[in-house]
């Protein structure tokens, strides 16, 4: 299907980038584009106008502040697994980014992109909210789980865009990452991520299994997983039913959390 | 309708374009290279992958115009010459890689791009590179494969170059 007709405009810097997203012709942010472009192919998204924010400097760079690893919204994902810092001080990211699409999506999408375009079965904003996360925006810093707030919905204003993604340099005990999909290039149906912290505090994060991410907190197994039960809220999309989606979000729970008490990475 | 410079194999095109069209679009239709191939248009089968920046990218999920001052490149500049075989195409033929070829440019640019990165990549590293291109004949062993043998026929010439030399 081909694109309808639109608009495209490249800013020079995110001044001028929230600017643009401000006029009133309703421009969607063009980041990699690996969701928007064949959004806009199906009719699922109408913008007639896009302000492609790919090649903001401000938007770059990976770095190490103040007890933070820091990686620019506009990194694409291509960058982020081959990052020395990431691996070092975030190495579930670079485990859960293989499971993202293929190599020639993650040469330009981005983790800002995934965290603002929020879909409820995507593993990244989910594994940013497990590992504590916080989100530098033009406006603010949100922690990541206070990002989303239903399918493709966020709390991000008209113009807001994703600066950063600050990770903090913890180093962890363990961590498990468990998904179900159909092929290794669609979006997952349903899956969990789990850390364990040094003080033996357990953090999980299901995705798929309700229209946002279902974060629970906790030292305790058995009620990290009885707080998810009551927390899950299963759809049905072309993927699966929620019927399925209910029965598997705590099975894969379950094993994410087994391999963060076990593992030690 | 604007000009958009594609700098592709090496070549510079200079083309008039909408901003709705894509870089496969503007391939195919605009320079005049139809190697490239439209399969799904929504970024799952791979099949309209080039190179850009040497970095392999679903030419049908990126505009022209956002290719613009970017470095392409296409089947066509795989090989030096028109009637040279580059290593990677070579193998696909030795390995049975390809039957109806619909797949293969991307198929090819996908691997090439894996080779330049890891020259020795395992069997797990080829999978993870090559899975996001599909093919419906082969069932994708012979394609691992070929993957392989490519890295093989370079390294061979690599050393045959160092004797030369």
């Amino acid at each position: 299907m081909k694109l309808p007709p639109l608009s495209y405009q490249r800013p020079t810097d995110l001044r001028e980038a929230s600017l643009m997203l401000g006029s009133e012709s309703m421009p969607a942010v063009l980041a990699g584009g690996q969701s928007i472009i064949p959004a806009l192919r199906f009719g699922e998204r109408s913008e007639s106008s896009l302000v492609d924010i790919s090649r903001l400097a401000e938007l770059q760079g990976i770095t190490h502040a103040d007890g933070f690893l820091r990686i620019g919204a506009g990194v694409p994902m291509w960058e982020v697994c081959g990052s020395p810092e990431v691996a070092t001080s975030a190495p579930l990211l670079i485990r859960v980014l293989g499971s993202v699409g293929a190599v020639g999506i993650r040469s330009r999408a981005t983790l800002g992109g995934s965290l603002a375009w929020a879909d409820s079965t995507s593993q990244l904003p989910s594994t940013l909210i497990v590992l504590n996360a916080q989100v530098e925006t033009t406006e603010r810093i949100l922690d990541a789980a206070d990002l989303q707030i239903g399918q493709h919905q966020t709390v991000l204003r008209r113009g807001e865009l994703i600066v950063s993604i600050q990770i903090p340099e913890v180093e962890l005990t363990g961590s498990g990452f468990h998904l179900i999909r159909k092929t290794h290039i669609t979006w997952p149906v349903v899956g969990a991520v789990a850390v364990r912290e040094p003080s033996g505090q357990l953090r999980l994060v299901v995705f798929g299994a309700a229209p946002t991410p279902i974060l629970a907190v906790g030292a305790d197994r058995a009620k990290l997983l009885s707080q998810l039960s009551s927390r899950i809220l299963p759809f049905d999309d072309e993927r699966a039913r929620a019927g399925y989606r209910g029965q598997v979000a705590p099975i894969l729970a379950g094993r994410a959390l087994d391999e963060a008490i076990g593992s030690n990475t | 309708m604007k000009p958009v410079k594609l700098e592709v194999n090496g070549i510079v095109h200079e083309v008039f374009l909408e901003d709705r069209t894509s870089l496969a679009d503007a391939l195919r239709d605009d320079c005049g290279l139809t190697g490239t191939r439209l399969g799904c248009e929504h970024g799952v089968c791979g099949a309209c992958t080039v190179l850009v920046n040497n970095r392999p990218e679903r030419s049908c999920l990126v505009l022209a115009t956002q290719a613009e001052g970017d470095t392409i490149g296409t089947i066509e500049g795989l090989a030096a010459s028109p009637t040279v075989l580059a290593p990677v195409q070579q193998a696909f033929r030795q390995a049975h890689g390809l039957q109806c070829g619909f797949c293969t440019s991307g198929m090819l640019l996908t691997a090439q791009s894996l080779l330049d990165h890891d020259p020795d990549p395992s069997p797990a590293v080829i999978r993870d590179w090559m899975h996001g291109n599909l093919c419906r004949c082969t069932g994708f062993d012979q394609i691992i494969e070929s993957v392989q043998l490519a890295a093989t026929l370079i390294k061979q010439d690599q050393a045959r170059e160092e004797e030369l030399s």
